[in-house]
């Protein structure tokens, strides 16, 4: 008995390579970054200046139609599917083009309006964002609400037709420089953990509203502590429905916004660019280097090739929800490894902040930036808890 | 571009996972280690009627000319299921060779192959012929001209042997225009990487089901996040090895100029899979996962022969870097499914 036959056979079967014209997009990008990234890199966006050059970079996107390229054409985007977002991505690191400044806008809040939000919200947000004039910051952590974010305790407190907002949120990344911010916050004094939110836009320079920059490891604010005192929000700011706002952070968090903040191609690029010094400076340098470098970069492969099988699922219909807690500690681990070696690899001016030989102070604040990887967005101790129970079904208690 | 299984891809290997978690209990297994010179005829026998044996024999020769992928899927099967059964190295040592010289082999009879990845073919004595490589050259023989002695495998399920031509005039060299060698050795890296991943599989399902079973303190041990987190890292190394391997395989079937590279890749990261499924898997047990009674170490057992044959961890880490170093201009994101023949 025979159970396949052969003319039964799918027509969609597997095949890991590209089509001709998702090859030929790969060319127009190419060709646009080659006209248009800048020739000399901006400063850093954590930096008053360079904040103001990045979003000068989100209008030169615009301009192009490369800054919202997954959004759907009527929101002015390409809609681009996962494949070719990650076709997007590949050119974008190749070309080494500026860091996003608006990431917390065009990757997270602008698809949950999109999902969630009136008419009016998305006719008054989503242009704005998309022409770098709202740069968003997030803010969902509090002092006392970290890992265990259902114990947030802002307040927003219905006045009719506006909200009055206390109390502190904090870690807030591009709080600093950021018009805008976006958060829970708890609208019903009477509810506890997850019911009871809200999910709110908060203009920053609004009355009542205190930012105060935190400095990270490399001294520049790249999050910022953010008071309420009073705050009056208009209700139109509210997006979904009062008690709703668990749902729509969840739903913000999700998977193929998780996916596009953190494409495989920058850890290739790490990589590629690990294997040069590598090479450079061979010479000087233990067997035990040549491997992990090895692995560094077979791992970073895997990431990738991951990444295309989970885009593959997502196209097909299926739903990612806890695997990507499986990518987020691997792709943070890996990220540390690499830069680690790399401070192993330049030894003696591992510590110069200045030095351009080797790309040393490249190297040291992409160290620095490595040891966040592992906190930030879920530490990789909560992302275990999801993995085991979750995916693997261990009990909770 | 398309990651995902066809149906029928997912179908006939469910078929044959149906079979085999049917058929091939741990108890089958332990006891054809009590004898375990020859494989079970029978279970060959039903495996080649269901189409399995076959599967990527070429149409003309009463096969069905199935792709690797769909291959590398019946494999990664049969390493969840710990089959002694050599049906892995039918389909991917011998039935790429059967094609090849089908005018010259049995085409659904069990062929043993040699190399110098493998040098002690599994079941030996249950071939009637060996096909073996003499300075990277193919030969085939007929298993009356060797002189063969059994060895012990740590792993009671594979049975291998040691062998000698007495006169290579014995053996008929086989001609080709490829590098069987080569052809070989990348068969077996993948075909060791699928195994590897099905073993792992069924190593963390198998501490999943004991950690939430065995209770102390009170409650079950899995509700610990030191035993939760040290079974995520397994789970871990497992997601990141499957892309690995079907992408091994395609390269292969497609033969991709970097196939080589990418059945190294696979390997590697199936290795360090199942040690680390192996090491924490075992440690999930206590000290039962250190008996012979627990069925843990049929699995583990498995996974410790075929991380060291058909590549071993410092043979697939030298292939792949020696590859970066030939290749330095050609990294990074956007050369990841770039075929240098393209």
């Amino acid at each position: 008995m025979l159970l396949l036959k052969k003319e039964t056979q799918n027509l969609i079967k597997m095949k890991i390579e590209f089509t001709e014209s998702q090859n030929q997009f790969r060319s127009e990008i190419r060709d646009w970054f080659s006209k248009n990234v800048p020739s000399k890199p901006l400063a850093s966006f954590d930096t008053k200046e360079g904040f103001e050059e990045h979003r000068e970079w989100e209008k030169t996107l615009n301009q192009g139609n490369w800054s919202m390229v997954t959004w759907p054409t009527e929101y002015g985007g390409r809609a681009l599917n996962l494949i070719e977002w990650l076709i997007f991505e590949e050119e974008y690191y190749r070309a080494n083009a500026p860091a996003r400044v608006n990431q917390n806008g065009v990757f997270l809040l602008g698809p949950t309006l999109m999902e969630y939000g009136t008419d009016d919200q998305k006719s008054k947000f989503l242009s704005a964002m998309a022409e770098g004039d709202h740069i968003w910051s997030q803010g969902w952590s509090e002092p006392n609400a970290g890992s265990d974010m259902a114990a947030i305790r802002a307040t927003a407190v219905r006045n009719n037709d506006t909200f009055i907002i206390n109390g502190q949120k904090t870690w807030s990344s591009r709080a600093a420089f950021a018009d805008w911010t976006f958060g829970l916050f708890r609208s019903d004094p009477e509810s506890e953990r997850h019911r009871g939110l809200s999910f709110i836009l908060v203009p920053l320079d609004q009355k009542g509203v205190t930012v105060r920059p935190i400095p990270q490891l490399d001294g520049e604010p790249g999050f910022a502590e953010i008071y309420f005192d009073n705050v009056e929000v208009d209700a139109s700011c509210m997006i979904g429905d009062e008690g709703q706002g668990w749902e729509i952070a969840m739903a913000t968090a999700g998977f193929e916004r998780g996916l596009m903040l953190r494409s495989p191609a920058r850890f290739q690029e790490t990589a590629s660019r690990l294997l040069k010094l590598y090479f450079d400076n061979q010479d000087v340098l233990s067997p035990s280097i040549a491997s992990r470098v090895t692995h560094c970069w077979m791992q970073a492969e895997a990431y990738a090739l991951n990444i295309y099988q989970c885009a593959s699922k997502v196209m097909a219909g299926d739903k990612i929800g806890s695997e990507s807690s499986l990518s987020k500690v691997y792709w943070s681990n890996l990220d540390h490894e690499m830069h680690q070696i790399a401070m192993d690899i330049l030894g003696i001016s591992s510590e110069l902040k200045n030095e351009y030989l080797n790309n040393a102070a490249s190297w040291i604040k992409g160290y620095m930036f490595s040891y966040s990887g592992p906190i930030y967005a879920g530490t990789n101790e909560i992302q275990k808890n999801i993995i085991s129970e979750r995916l693997l079904g261990m009990p909770r208690k | 571009m398309n990651f995902n299984f066809s149906d029928d891809q997912a179908l006939f290997s469910e078929s044959l996972q149906k079979y085999l978690s049917d058929n091939v209990t741990t108890k089958s297994i332990r006891e054809f280690w009590t004898d375990n010179s020859h494989f079970l005829s029978s279970r060959w026998k039903e495996l080649e009627e269901l189409g399995f044996i076959t599967a990527n024999i070429d149409e003309s020769n009463g096969g069905m000319s199935l792709d690797l992928i769909t291959i590398a899927l019946l494999v990664e099967k049969i390493g969840y299921s710990g089959m002694p059964e050599p049906i892995a190295e039918q389909l991917f040592l011998a039935n790429p060779l059967i094609n090849e010289f089908s005018s010259q082999i049995n085409h659904n009879e069990y062929l043993a192959v040699a190399h110098d990845l493998a040098p002690h073919p599994n079941f030996l004595e249950d071939s009637k012929q060996l096909i073996f490589f003499q300075d990277q050259n193919p030969y085939l023989i007929d298993i009356e001209k060797l002189k063969i002695r059994s060895l012990e495998s740590n792993d009671p399920s594979r049975s291998i042997y040691d062998f000698e031509a007495n006169n290579l005039d014995d053996a008929t060299k086989l001609e080709s225009k490829k590098n069987l060698y080569e052809q070989v050795q990348n068969y077996g890296m993948v075909m060791s990487s699928a195994l590897l991943l099905g073993l792992s599989k069924r190593i963390i399902d198998s501490a999943k089901l004991y950690t939430c079973d065995r209770e102390q303190f009170g409650k079950p041990i899995g509700s610990f996040q030191a035993v939760k987190h040290m079974l995520a890292d397994v789970a871990i190394e497992i997601e990141f090895t499957n892309a690995l391997v079907y992408r091994a395989a395609s390269s292969i079937q497609k033969n991709c100029s970097n196939a080589t590279m990418h059945a190294a890749q696979a390997k590697f990261q199936s290795i360090k899979a199942c040690e680390i499924a192996s090491k924490n898997g075992l440690q999930a047990h206590g000290a039962m996962g250190y008996t012979w009674e627990m069925d843990l170490h049929i699995f583990i057992r498995k996974g410790w022969s075929y991380k060291g044959i058909w590549g071993s961890r410092p043979f697939v880490e030298n292939l792949v870097f020696n590859n970066l170093k030939k290749d330095l201009p050609k990294l990074g994101a956007t050369y990841t499914f770039m075929d240098n023949n393209d």
